[in-house]
């Protein structure tokens, strides 16, 4: 079989050399109309795309939360089960908001006065995988983390604070008529980025985050040093949670899931779909424009390769005379544009190489590291080759097959 | 007795109708190994149509026996195989058994000599060049074995054409008018060589050709193929040839 495929590739290859204007003509037509699609669908990629990531890349935008607190109570069950959904990246139980409002005073800076280098912050559960904790979370999570959090960026900024520093965490509660207040300490673990979390958050474990609820439903937290009050029952489950959809795209159909479940969840659903329209729409445009320029290709590929081998029957029929059967014949123009399929697509990657470089270079100032304005990844371009490979072949091996059945006589009376 | 490589018996090619209506019978044509024939006759009289029959390229109307008989082979119905619609068995056939030389060479103008005298070997999946090497050098085209066919002469065509024929040793060699394009003194030289050449390797020879003359100074036995409505018979061992037109 492989000398059969090297002599068909070596045929197609000596008649492309030797008719090389030919062939040059038909790679720079296939060149011509595939740059084109090339760069237009980069630009989509690159401009659509880079915005589509900066919004995946701010969990803000991913984030699902339920509107309303103590409508529904979610236990460990309904968390595995969202957590094994390949639509979720990341949920999170939560405490109620109040209950999780702690007050933090820098270390040696003595009792809260809502001055600077103190904070009245929102104290949040996180955990590894958490978006907006990453790569932080791990040394919060856990007995370990339990004198630790990660604060928002200003959060450290009102406290005066940076990694590595030690802070005073305040709560009170009423019980039995009497107001009973609590210190523990705290060590700050990190300070987020201002884009990960603009308000005002401190992030840690959710024993941590439970232990306070505890203390201010009047129950014993020792392990913050509140002994006095019942022990806190084993907790079932939580009035709350914190979700984060694996992509912007994702973002939708979860919240229709959880309306259809009775459960009003708030989303950032407005914003997205504006950014997902605007891909949507062009898109369609760029699909519009490559099925006019296919619909153009196939027809010149078509007329261009009929008229090659109507010019090329002499010389099939000398093959036939040879030995070559009608496979051989079929195979013929097939092998042939498969070449120039390849070498087409080859020219037409590296003039949109070039292209994307400069228009790259153009914007510039308008993309952060690792964006661009017109990008398109390999397999982007090896699909580009593809279907220009099979819609080479297809028009090949339709006249191939319909000149098979040449009249091998009647063409070498003309020799 | 030998068998003979190609029996033909009450074989009949008939052509479209009207004006250009063209028949031809075959009654009896028996080629044996070794032999060397000419088919002489004026223009039109079917010489070609009866190559074309011989090359397998061709479909009889209709014969009452066509086989071919290759040595350590067993016979082949070729009317059957044309019936059953073989053309690529066919064509397996003609690639293993036969060589062909066209009139003016016939070369593969994209393909280089050596590609083209190597183009029957490798269609067979035969090792290259093999004995074409030891051809080339004794038909003087050794040396052009790079060149494209336009960038040498109509004569050294012919030789490289006569290579290519006789590359894959086939049994038999066909060849249409091989000298008609060449000048008395050259087409004196191609005939002896083809002659020569087939007889080295025991191939049997069919030519077509006008030159009555120069068949009968090459040794070859010559056939007649006459025009008109009268038939005639030609005998070759137990063959002959009747064409009408």
């Amino acid at each position: 079989m492989m000398p059969r495929i090297v002599q068909l590739f070596r045929l197609a290859l000596s008649d492309l050399r030797v008719e090389w204007p030919m062939a040059l003509c038909q790679i720079i037509a296939i060149a011509a109309v595939l740059t084109p699609l090339l760069v237009l669908s980069g630009l989509q990629q690159g401009a659509i795309g880079t915005l589509i990531d900066r919004l995946n890349r701010d969990p803000a935008m991913r984030l699902v939360v339920p509107e309303v607190t103590g409508g529904h109570r979610f236990d460990s069950a309904w968390f595995a089960t969202m957590a094994a959904r390949p639509d979720v990246d990341f949920v999170m139980p939560a405490t109620r908001q109040i209950a999780g409002q702690i007050d933090l005073l820098r270390a040696g800076e003595g009792t809260p006065s809502n001055g600077r280098g103190e904070a009245r912050v929102t104290l949040l559960p996180t955990a590894p995988g958490d978006p907006v904790t990453e790569p932080h979370a791990a040394s919060v999570a856990g007995a370990a983390g339990m004198g630790t959090v990660i604060l928002s960026a200003r959060a450290a900024d009102r406290l005066g604070v940076a990694s590595g520093a030690e802070v005073t965490a305040y709560a009170e509660r009423t019980r039995g008529g009497r107001t009973e207040p609590l210190a523990f300490p705290l060590r700050v673990q990190a300070v987020l980025p201002m884009q990960r979390d603009g308000g005002m958050s401190a992030f840690g474990s959710l024993a941590l985050v439970q232990a306070v609820q505890d203390f201010r439903d009047g129950s014993a937290a020792p392990a913050l040093g509140a002994t006095a009050g019942e022990p806190a029952a084993a907790v079932a489950d939580y009035p709350l949670f914190r979700l984060y959809a694996r992509s912007i795209r994702d973002v939708q159909k979860l919240a229709a899931d959880f309306q259809a479940n009775g459960l009003a969840v708030a989303t950032r659903h407005a914003e997205i779909a504006s950014t997902l329209t605007l891909d949507r729409n062009l898109r369609a445009i760029l699909l519009i424009i490559a099925a006019l320029s296919v619909a153009g290709y196939v027809v010149a590929v078509t007329a261009s390769q009929w008229g090659n081998l109507r010019r090329k029957r002499r010389d099939l029929a000398i093959l036939n005379l040879t030995g070559y059967g009608s496979g051989w014949l079929v195979a013929f123009p097939v092998a042939q544009a498969a070449l120039l399929a390849l070498v087409g697509s080859v020219v037409a990657t590296a003039a949109f190489a070039g292209t994307a470089l400069i228009i790259n270079g153009h914007f510039q100032e308008s993309v952060t590291a690792g964006e661009a304005a017109c990008r398109l990844t390999a397999p982007d371009l090896l699909a580009a080759a593809a279907l220009t490979l099979a819609l080479s072949l297809l028009p090949a091996a339709a006249i191939g097959l319909a000149c098979r059945r040449i009249e091998t006589s009647e063409e070498l009376r003309s020799v | 007795m030998t068998a003979p490589l190609v029996d033909i018996e009450n074989c009949i090619h008939e052509r479209a109708a009207g004006a250009d209506r063209f028949r031809l019978a075959v009654d009896r044509f028996a080629l044996f190994p070794g032999d060397q024939i000419a088919l002489v006759g004026p223009s039109g009289c079917g010489k070609s149509t009866m190559l074309d029959l011989l090359s397998l390229i061709l479909a009889p109307t209709a014969a009452a026996r066509f086989a071919l008989s290759m040595p350590g082979r067993a016979a082949v119905d070729v009317m059957a195989l044309w019936r059953g619609g073989g053309r690529d068995r066919l064509t397996a056939l003609r690639a293993a058994h036969m060589g062909y030389v066209l009139q003016t060479g016939g070369l593969v103008p994209f393909l280089s000599v050596r590609e083209n005298i190597l183009l029957t070997r490798r269609a067979l999946g035969l090792p290259c060049p093999g004995p074409a090497e030891t051809l080339m050098e004794w038909l003087g085209v050794a040396e052009l074995g790079r060149r494209l066919p336009r960038q040498i002469s109509i004569g050294q065509r012919q030789r490289v054409a006569i290579a290519r024929a006789l590359a894959h040793r086939p049994a038999l060699i066909l060849a249409d008018e091989p000298t008609a394009s060449l000048d008395p003194s050259l087409a004196e030289g191609t005939m002896a060589l083809l002659s020569a050449v087939a007889r080295h390797q025991g191939a049997a020879l069919v030519v077509v050709t006008h030159d009555h003359a120069l068949a009968e100074r090459t040794g070859l036995t010559v056939v007649e193929c006459r025009a008109g409505t009268g038939a005639s018979t030609i005998r070759h061992e137990a063959a002959s040839v009747e064409a009408a037109a």
